[in-house]
């Protein structure tokens, strides 16, 4: 699937959290130009479809995909028969299956091709799923639980190994930079770990599971941290936290570049960094979503207009 | 048939009620005996004139003529439906947008996926690394096209837009902005705002939907200088009414059309007034302070803490000295407003100004000798507003001057006590540039820091008069270096009138001293 004709030119940037609503948003003036009702549930996790067509939205029970560019209130499609919250969602890069998470103790799959043999997984795990997440190989999902491990799947093989960066803190969130070359997770401890990840770099051992190895242990925030995000440029890291704020750390040293806070901002749940890994869009906890300058630090544009806890946002770009 | 418009049906109605709701007899007695000995069928047409329309529907009126008919049996209200055809009803809705909803239900126990699936699906790709190129996003080419949006002020109330709202009260309502040019302000924004909104985020949320959509550049930073007011239907607001409670909640009120009208603003003013101005090596820093009684040594922090990182910083090797008086080292003791400027340079001790900061220096020393030159020449014919006291015979009145590039403004603040309230009848005036002839600071010796200025002006009789004012020093200097400036810039023959007048009394005196 390639770029959506009209929609390749266009930023997309959504939030969602407590207040059952998903708001679009003219990223680079802070006007919000569609809401739609997420109806009988909170928006646990977001996602932009690979054709950028679509956002998928994990929430209770349900995933369901609303229409990006139409004006569309209803969802398009809905997927259910999950038992519990969903709380992660992401996509294969060709858009061939979407992965989900959720508190009913597995990864699950689902195929997203048009005809019609239908190829759902599922992968169950000792503790309710935290995170999800794909390796940019397309072939692993990493899985993160409650419990505190980090599960590698194969999917092809179904093969899977796990981690334990630390004893009886629970993983809030994963993240492997766009090189496949890092995987860094973050804990309710606020600590974040990082590993350096050993693929097949031949296409000979290309089956082969990826390997981690232990690169270095940040202690980044003093509370509970909730996301971890590598930077597109694989340069940055960024970590959200209850501390009201999100630090910027350079993968080159994995030391502190910028602290992001400001005065009325509670707990940050979740950034998003844009195409080229100048700016990042937080959403936090006071209802609003604020986009900085990962350079200076200061905070560019606000999206005010939630009218609860903005838990989740999902952000395309494009490359001028 | 009856409707509740016909007057008839009303009254019958009503006698019904009271009659069947009195237990103790005593309406029907009443209005029985009445009615009956007023009217023997029906209702009197004589008695009732404007029954004579709705003659057709009397038969049925007299029908309804019973007093054993009770409120709760005459179906006056639709029949409130039943529980269950309300939830078939909703069931039927949310099967017709189910119907648009494509639904995939998750399958438990599917067997695994051929060899062919997985190979199609699951295969890993090489992941390689990327070029570094230094593409901007489409994001970053975007924020730069509109750096304004940045600084806008009132994007905190952009919560309260109804329009962006599901599931929410809201009220629509048509805003007249009176502070608009003409062409422009006899169109009213139609804001739709959230219920739960008070006044003042209500007067927010208006100047953010007018940012938005056009360049504010001219609207004030701050709500407080903002009332919205009851207005007319074409927008002109009531001047009988006051405006409304910053603090209410815009649902108490019921209005369609409301005006949002600018008022003076003092508060703002007179903070952007202290903007202090510090050369440092090839550039400026510029910022604001809050009072005029700041040390000298407050503000060579201020600067160092700016210039923190772009130079090497040792707090003691650092002076200050007026941009105007090189080799004059200032003390560090003395305050901001002892200095007569807001200029300033900064260099380290023992060594030389860099000659681009001299050239500015004696720029500007040329330009104004006594004050240095605060702001760019075009700043100076911009709308500004001062406090001073205006002052009459025996007694001095508050009011705020506003000084744009064609008008003066006096405007009378209002008075709390009420001596001052019998004493101050200060209108507001306003005069038009072309008729002011000049401007200038009578005394400046006066106790306290404050100093006199006076305003001559040609009135519609032709004679040259004057009001004088007072404020304090710094404002004075500021009103009287403002209004020249733009006189010059003007060149109005009022003036040039005055001047030659001046100068031909001078030389009259001049003459008698010598002759």
């Amino acid at each position: 699937m390639t770029g959506g004709g009209a929609l390749a030119d266009q930023v997309i940037l959504a939030t969602g959290g407590y207040d059952h609503t998903i708001r679009f948003w003219q990223a680079h003036s802070g006007i919000c130009h569609r809401t739609v009702q997420h109806p009988d549930s909170q928006v646990n996790a977001l996602e932009v479809t690979p054709d950028r067509q679509t956002v998928a939205v994990a929430g209770h029970q349900h995933i369901r995909m609303y229409d990006v560019a139409s004006g569309n209130a209803n969802p398009v499609v809905n997927y259910e028969g999950v038992s519990k919250n969903v709380t992660a969602v992401g996509f294969h890069e060709e858009g061939k299956w979407m992965f989900t998470g959720g508190e009913d103790c597995s990864a699950r799959i689902w195929d997203l091709r048009a005809r019609n043999l239908q190829c759902q997984r599922i992968f169950q795990v000792n503790a309710p799923v935290s995170c999800v997440l794909i390796h940019p190989n397309q072939g692993e999902l990493i899985v993160g639980d409650q419990s505190g491990s980090i599960h590698f799947w194969d999917l092809r093989t179904d093969h899977n190994e796990q981690l334990v960066p630390e004893a009886d803190a629970s993983i809030t969130s994963v993240s492997v930079d766009p090189e496949g070359s890092y995987l860094a997770s973050v804990n309710n401890r606020g600590n974040c770990y990082v590993w350096t990840l050993s693929g097949p770099s031949s296409g000979a051992a290309a089956a082969a599971c990826t390997q981690a190895r232990p690169k270095t242990k940040i202690e980044a925030h003093r509370r509970y941290a909730l996301r971890c995000r590598f930077s597109p440029d694989s340069t940055l890291l960024a970590t959200t936290s209850a501390d009201q704020t999100t630090r910027i750390w350079k993968t080159a040293d994995f030391g502190l570049m910028t602290e992001l806070k400001c005065a009325n901002q509670r707990w940050v749940w979740d950034c998003a960094f844009s195409g080229d890994s100048q700016y990042i869009f937080t959403a936090s906890s006071d209802n609003v979503a604020r986009l900085w300058s990962v350079e200076g630090g200061d905070v560019k544009r606000e999206y005010n207009g939630h009218q609860k806890a903005i838990v989740a946002l999902a952000f395309s770009d494009g490359l001028a | 048939m009856a409707f509740f418009d016909n007057p008839a049906f009303i009254i019958s109605h009503i006698q019904n009620s009271f009659v069947s709701g009195d237990d103790t007899g005593l309406c029907e007695l009443v209005i029985v005996q009445d009615e009956t000995s007023r009217r023997p069928v029906g209702i009197n047409k004589s008695a009732w004139p404007w029954l004579a329309a709705n003659a057709e529907e009397d038969d049925e009126t007299e029908l309804a003529h019973s007093y054993d008919i009770t409120a709760d049996s005459l179906g006056t209200r639709t029949r409130p439906r039943s529980d269950t055809a309300f939830k078939l009803d909703m069931l039927k809705k949310d099967k017709l947008i189910k119907g648009k909803v494509k639904t995939i239900q998750w399958k438990e126990n599917v067997e695994m996926p051929s060899e062919e699936d997985l190979d199609a699906l699951f295969k890993k790709k090489i992941v390689t690394k990327r070029k570094k190129d230094a593409n901007t996003s489409l994001l970053t080419e975007q924020l730069d096209k509109f750096p304004s949006m940045q600084s806008n002020p009132f994007s905190e109330y952009a919560k309260f837009n109804g329009q962006t709202q599901v599931g929410i009260p809201t009220k629509k309502i048509n805003i007249f902005l009176t502070m608009l040019p003409e062409g422009e302000r006899e169109f009213p924004l139609s804001v739709c705002v959230t219920s739960n909104a008070k006044v003042s985020d209500l007067i927010g949320l208006t100047l953010w939907l007018y940012s938005c959509d056009n360049n504010a550049a001219f609207l004030s930073k701050s709500l407080e200088c903002y009332t919205l007011n009851i207005a007319e239907d074409d927008g002109e607001p009531d001047r009988d009414f006051p405006p409304l409670d910053n603090r209410e909640t815009i649902s108490k009120f019921g209005f369609g059309t409301l005006a949002l009208v600018e008022k003076v603003c003092p508060v703002e003013t007179s903070k952007s007034l202290l903007v202090v101005k510090v050369a440092v090596g090839e550039g400026f820093s510029m910022f604001q302070v809050e009072t005029l009684d700041i040390k000298m040594s407050q503000i060579l922090e201020l600067v160092l803490k700016r210039r923190r990182g772009m130079m090497n910083v040792d707090g003691p090797c650092y002076i200050l000295e007026k941009l105007s008086e090189p080799g004059v080292t200032l003390d560090m003791d003395s305050t901001l407003e002892s200095q007569g400027t807001f200029e300033f340079c900064l260099h380290r001790e023992h060594s030389r100004r860099k000659a681009s900061i001299d050239a500015e220096a004696i720029a500007i020393k040329e330009k104004s000798p006594e004050i240095g030159n605060m702001e760019g020449p075009f700043a100076m014919l911009a709308y500004e507003s001062f406090s001073a006291n205006i002052l009459h015979k025996l007694w001095s009145t508050e009011i705020h001057l506003g000084i744009s590039s064609h008008q003066i403004e006096i405007d009378p603040v209002q008075q709390k006590g009420t001596v001052n309230k019998l004493l101050a009848k200060q209108k507001a005036v306003t005069y038009p540039m072309i008729i002011i002839a000049s401007c200038d600071t009578i005394d400046d010796k006066t106790n306290a820091g404050r100093a006199m200025f006076r305003l001559t002006y040609k009135s519609a009789q032709n004679e040259f008069k004057f009001v004088d004012f007072e404020s304090d020093r710094l404002t004075s200097r500021k009103i009287v270096q403002k209004v020249q400036q733009i006189l010059d810039m003007r060149g109005s023959a009022v003036r040039t009138e005055f001047q030659s007048n001046k100068e031909k009394t001078k030389s009259k005196r001049s003459s008698m001293m010598f002759s």
